[in-house]
C-alpha cells in the first residue's frame, strides 16, 4: 500500500474508533425533518399536517407555534370553554356557585332528602371534573396551538396536583387554564401562579402550615378538641425538590424548614374554606398574617427579615434565579423533547438562555428547537410514547374527536396514567423504562384492534386504506410491506399499532 | 405434610410440619415484595406502647395502649399492632408474621423519589439507577426443575426489576378479563410486525407468552361468583377499591403458576402529612385494605403460603413527633414486615434504639439500626438458598451482616 493510502486508511480507522463519541453529530435526513418536528411539537400527526408543513416551512411553523396567540382557536373549543365557567371565572366564584347549589339541594330537613342531596352534589362535582377532562382531551386532539397544549401538559405535570384529593377536582379547570396562559412565558410567573393557587396550597397541605402557637386552623364546636398547629413541611420541600432547584440542587433540611416558615400563613379564602376570612385575590389566595412565623429566616444562605407575605415573594425570586433551577428545568425540557438522556451540551446551552433571559421559556425552547442536538439523527423517534401521547397520536391519526371522556380516561387509568390523577407531586415521568413493559404492548395493540374493529365510542369504523393514504410518509417500508402482505381484516389495527406510532 | 431428610436435624415446626434446617434444603420457592410508596408511618403500625415519649410526641395521633378504647393489639411486652390490622393476628399467633423494627437505608435522603430508587436499586446514594436488586436476585436464584419466572404485578415498570433478566409483567387489574390480543387471529397479525429482536418485539413476545399461559390457567376467573367474591373483598376504605383484592388475585395467579419465584407489587397513598387519623381515619383505612389483602394472600395460597416469603417495605419512616396538621413528615427508620414460611414469626426483631432524643436520627426520626439489605439478604439466604456470595451480588458495595429473621 502506498504511504499516502496507508495514512488515509489509518485516519479513517481512527475516525471509525471515534464514531461512538460522535453519535450525536449526524444531522437527520431532510425527508424526515417534518415528521420529527410534528412528532415532537404536537400530540400526533393528523391527515394533511405534513403537506401543510411543506407549504409553511419548518422555521415559520416553529415561530407560529411559539406564539399561540397568533393562531385562532376553533369555534368548537371556544364554545366548550365558554360553557364551563369554572375554567375562566375565579375559584372564589366557582366555590360561591357550589355553595349556592349545595344550599338549594340541602334546603330540606329530612334525613332521606339530605342523603340524596349529598349524592347529587357529589355527582355534580364529579361531572364537573369529567367535563374538564373532556375539554383537555379535545384541546389535545384538535387545538391548532399544539405546542401550547404540549407545554400546558408539561407544566401541569411539573406542578402536579391530584384531582382526587379533597376539593381539588373542581379547581383543576382553572388551575390548568392559568398554567396554559404562562406555559411559554416566564418561569417566575408559573411559580407565582402555583404558589398562590388553592389547588397547590390544598394539595401539598400548605393551608395547614402555621407558625407554632398561633390561632388554631379552624374554630371547633363546643367540646371538641382543638387541632394542634405547627409547621407543615410538605409544600416547602416539594417546592425546592420538585419545582425549582431539584434534588441535589444545593438545599439542605434547614432550607426546607426555613422555606416552610416563610410560607406559613399562605392559605386560601374560598367559600366554605375561609374561616371567616375573605380575599380579593382572584385566585382565592389569602395571606393569614395571624398564622405567619414572624421570625427571621435564612434561606439558601440569604437572610430574609420579617416582612410578612413579601418574604414568600423574595423566596420565590431566590428560587427562580438559582442556577440549579435553570439546570433542572432545562434538563426536564430536554428530556421531554429530545431523548431520555439528552446531551449535556444541549442542557448547558438551554440553561444559559434560561439564565440570561430570566427564565423565559419561549427563548429556551427557541434555543432547543434550533439546536444541532434536536435535529440530530439520534433524536429521531428517540422517545417512547407515554400512554397519553400514544392514545392522542392514534386518535389524531384517525382524525376522530370524542364526545365522552369515559372510555378515554378509563383506558389511561388502566394503563397507569389517569388524567389529573397522579397521586404524587412529582407528576408522570416520560422515560421509556417506566412505560415500555410486555403488558403495555399487549394493551396498546388490543386498544388499536378494538378501535378499528368495531363502532367505537359512537365513531364510524376506521378504514385502513384511508389511513395509509393520509399518513403514508411516516411508515417504513418494512411496516408497509407487512401491512400489504397481511389479510385486510386487521390492517387498520396494524397501522395504529405499528412501531412508528410507538415513538416520537 | 412434607417430610424431608437432610444433613441437618429434623424438627417439628409449631404447625406440625417436618422440615430440615436451611443448610440442607431450600425451604421456599418464592419471594414477594410489596412496596408501600409514600413512606408508611411504621411507628403507628408497630407501636412502642410502653414508651411514654411516643404518647408525648403524638398527642392526637398516637394509637391507644392495649386494653384502652380503640387500643392497639399486643404483640410483645414492648410493641403492639395497629387495630386495623387485627385480621393479621392469626398469622402472628401461628408464627408466620414478624416485624423488623428500626429498619431502613443508611442514606439520609428524605426525598420519596430518591429514597425509593435507592431501596429498589439496592445501592443507596447512587442516583438514576439502571438496575434493581430483584433483577440481580433473579440471576442468582438456584435452578429448579421448572423454569423460574419473575413477575411485576404493577401497571408500570419499577426500578427494582430493571436489568438484564427477563421480567414478565402482569398488572393484577388486567388479570380479570380477556383482551383482543388473546385471540389467535389478532396476535398472529401483530406477530408479523413484532417478530424481530428489537425492544418492542421482545416486549410484545413476552407479553403474549404471559397472556397465553395466563388465559389457559385462569379460565375460571371470569366466573361471576369469583368476581363477586373479589368485589366484596373491597368493602371498606375508598383506597381498598383500588387494590383491595390484590391478595386474592395474587394468590390465584401464584397457585396456577407456582414457578413464579419473584413478585413485586407497589401500593401508593401512604404519605400522611395531614389528618392521618388514629385508630380510625386515613392511615387506618389504608392499613385495613392492605391487611385484608395480605390475609387473603396467606389464606388463598394454601400449601404454597409456607413456600413463600412476603416482604412489606417502604422507603423511610415518618417523624416521631406529629406535625401541626395531625400528620407526620418524612422520617428515617421504619418497620419491615415479614410473612410466610421461615420468618421467625411472632417476634419483633431488630435492634430497637428507643425514642430518647439522644437516640433519634437528626434529633427527629426513629434511627435505623438494621440495614434493609441485611434483612433481605438474611431472609433470602435462609429461605431461597442463597449463598453469601449470591447476597453480595444482589447487594454490591455493602458489608452484609447476617441477622436473625
Amino acid at each position: 500500500m502506498r504511504p499516502i493510502t496507508r495514512l488515509f486508511s489509518n485516519i479513517l480507522f481512527l475516525v471509525f474508533l471515534a464514531f461512538p463519541v460522535l453519535t450525536w453529530a449526524a444531522p437527520m435526513a431532510e425527508s424526515i425533518r417534518g415528521i420529527h418536528l410534528l412528532n415532537k411539537l404536537t400530540f400526533g400527526i393528523r391527515p394533511g399536517d405534513l403537506e401543510e408543513l411543506d407549504k409553511t416551512g419548518v422555521e415559520a411553523y416553529i415561530q407560529k407555534q411559539l406564539h399561540p396567540e397568533s393562531i385562532a382557536l376553533p369555534d368548537e373549543i371556544q364554545k366548550q370553554i365558554a360553557n364551563h365557567k369554572s375554567v375562566t371565572q375565579s375559584p372564589t366564584q366557582t366555590f360561591k356557585d357550589l355553595v349556592t347549589i349545595r344550599k338549594n339541594d340541602f334546603s330540606s330537613k329530612s334525613k332521606e332528602d339530605k342523603k340524596d342531596a349529598k349524592k347529587a352534589f357529589k355527582q355534580f362535582t364529579r361531572q364537573l371534573l369529567q367535563e374538564m377532562m373532556l375539554l383537555k382531551i379535545n384541546r389535545m386532539l384538535t387545538s391548532p396551538r399544539q405546542l401550547e397544549e404540549v407545554m400546558a401538559d408539561f407544566w401541569f405535570n411539573h406542578f402536579n396536583v391530584d384531582s382526587k384529593k379533597g376539593s381539588i377536582g373542581v379547581l383543576i379547570g382553572h388551575y390548568e387554564n392559568e398554567i396554559r396562559k404562562h406555559s411559554l412565558g416566564k418561569f417566575r410567573d408559573l411559580l407565582d401562579l402555583t404558589a398562590h393557587h388553592p389547588a397547590m396550597l390544598l394539595y401539598l397541605d400548605n393551608v395547614l402550615n402555621t407558625a407554632p402557637g398561633t390561632e388554631p386552623a379552624r374554630k371547633r364546636k363546643q367540646g371538641k378538641k382543638q387541632k394542634s398547629t405547627g409547621i407543615n413541611e410538605n409544600y416547602a420541600r416539594e417546592l425546592l425538590e420538585l419545582h425549582t432547584l431539584g434534588v441535589g440542587g444545593g438545599y439542605t433540611q434547614n432550607d426546607v424548614v426555613a422555606l416552610a416558615r416563610i410560607l406559613t400563613g399562605w392559605t386560601v379564602a374560598l367559600p366554605r374554606f375561609s374561616n371567616g376570612n375573605s380575599t380579593t385575590d382572584s385566585r382565592g389566595f389569602f395571606f393569614n398574617a395571624a398564622r405567619h412565623d414572624q421570625g427571621q429566616k435564612v434561606l439558601l444562605g440569604q437572610t430574609i427579615s420579617s416582612s410578612g407575605v413579601k418574604e414568600g415573594e423574595t423566596a420565590l425570586d431566590l428560587l427562580a434565579k438559582h442556577p440549579s433551577t435553570a439546570k433542572f428545568i432545562c434538563r426536564k425540557l430536554a428530556i421531554h423533547f429530545v431523548s431520555d438522556s439528552p446531551p449535556q451540551s444541549l442542557i448547558d446551552r438551554m440553561s444559559q438562555t434560561f439564565t440570561s433571559t430570566d427564565g423565559d421559556i419561549r427563548e429556551v425552547l427557541k434555543t432547543l428547537f434550533a439546536s444541532e442536538e434536536f435535529w440530530d439523527q439520534a433524536s429521531y423517534r428517540a422517545k417512547f410514547r407515554t400512554p397519553i401521547r400514544y392514545i392522542n397520536a392514534v386518535l389524531r391519526a384517525t382524525g376522530k374527536t370524542i364526545d365522552k371522556t369515559i372510555w378515554f380516561n378509563k383506558i389511561l387509568n388502566d394503563w397507569g396514567m389517569p388524567l389529573y390523577g397522579c397521586q404524587t407531586p412529582d407528576g408522570y415521568e416520560t422515560a421509556k423504562s417506566k412505560w415500555l413493559t410486555p403488558d403495555a404492548m399487549v394493551k396498546r395493540l388490543s386498544f388499536a384492534t378494538t378501535l378499528t374493529q368495531q363502532k367505537f365510542a359512537e365513531t364510524a369504523p376506521i378504514e385502513a386504506e384511508q389511513l395509509l393514504k393520509n399518513l403514508n410518509r411516516i411508515f417504513s417500508d418494512e411496516t408497509k410491506k407487512v401491512i400489504q402482505d397481511s389479510g385486510d381484516r386487521f390492517d387498520a389495527a396494524l397501522i395504529l399499532g405499528s412501531p412508528e406510532m410507538m415513538y416520537y | 405434610m412434607i417430610a424431608t431428610a437432610g444433613a441437618g436435624c429434623l424438627q417439628f415446626s409449631p404447625m406440625g410440619w417436618l422440615y430440615a434446617q436451611p443448610t440442607a434444603e431450600i425451604r421456599n420457592k418464592r419471594l414477594i415484595v410489596i412496596f408501600l410508596r409514600g413512606a408508611v408511618d411504621g411507628l403507628n403500625v408497630v407501636i412502642p406502647y410502653r414508651d411514654e415519649r411516643y404518647y408525648q410526641a403524638r398527642r392526637t395521633i398516637a394509637i391507644p395502649r392495649p386494653g384502652d378504647k380503640n387500643g392497639s393489639l399486643p404483640l410483645t411486652d414492648q410493641f403492639a399492632l395497629h387495630p386495623s390490622l387485627s385480621m393479621l393476628m392469626p398469622l402472628w399467633r401461628n408464627k408466620t408474621l414478624s416485624f423488623v423494627h428500626a429498619c431502613g437505608s443508611p442514606d439520609p435522603s428524605r426525598s420519596h423519589f430518591d429514597a425509593q430508587d435507592y431501596m429498589e436499586s439496592g445501592v443507596p446514594g447512587v442516583s438514576s439507577p439502571s438496575q434493581g436488586w430483584m433483577n440481580r436476585l433473579m440471576s442468582v436464584l438456584p435452578k429448579q426443575s421448572q423454569n423460574r419466572t419473575a413477575v411485576n404485578f404493577s401497571e408500570t415498570q419499577s426500578v427494582i426489576f430493571l436489568g438484564d433478566q427477563k421480567i414478565d409483567s402482569l398488572p393484577l387489574k388486567s388479570v380479570q378479563r380477556s383482551m383482543p390480543l388473546d385471540r389467535p387471529q389478532v396476535s398472529s397479525a401483530f406477530e408479523k410486525l413484532y417478530s424481530g429482536s428489537d425492544e418492542l418485539s421482545q416486549a410484545f413476545q413476552q407479553g403474549l407468552n404471559t397472556r397465553e399461559e395466563l388465559m389457559e390457567d385462569m379460565a375460571g376467573i371470569t366466573n361471576e361468583k369469583i368476581l363477586k367474591e373479589m368485589r366484596e373483598a373491597n368493602r371498606g376504605a375508598k383506597q381498598a377499591r383500588a387494590y383491595g383484592h390484590f391478595g386474592k388475585i395474587l394468590a390465584k395467579v401464584i397457585t396456577k403458576q407456582p414457578q413464579i419465584s419473584l413478585g413485586f407489587f407497589a401500593i401508593g397513598g401512604w404519605d400522611t402529612h395531614a389528618n392521618q387519623g388514629q385508630a380510625t381515619g386515613q392511615l387506618a383505612n389504608h392499613l385495613q385494605a392492605l391487611g385484608q389483602g395480605l390475609n387473603d394472600l396467606a389464606t388463598d395460597l394454601g400449601d404454597l403460603y409456607l413456600d413463600t416469603t412476603v416482604v412489606v417495605m417502604s422507603e423511610f419512616g415518618r417523624t416521631v413527633k406529629e406535625n401541626g396538621s395531625g400528620g407526620t413528615d418524612h422520617g428515617h427508620g421504619n418497620a419491615m414486615w415479614l410473612l410466610g414460611g421461615g420468618v421467625s414469626g411472632g417476634n419483633v426483631l431488630g435492634d430497637w434504639p428507643g425514642l430518647a432524643s439522644s437516640s433519634l436520627y437528626e434529633g427527629r426520626d426513629l434511627a435505623v439500626t438494621t440495614d434493609y439489605r441485611d434483612v433481605i439478604g438474611s431472609i433470602t439466604q435462609k429461605n431461597l438458598g442463597l449463598s453469601e456470595e449470591h447476597v453480595q451480588k444482589v447487594f454490591p458495595q455493602h458489608a452484609f451482616r447476617k441477622i436473625l429473621v
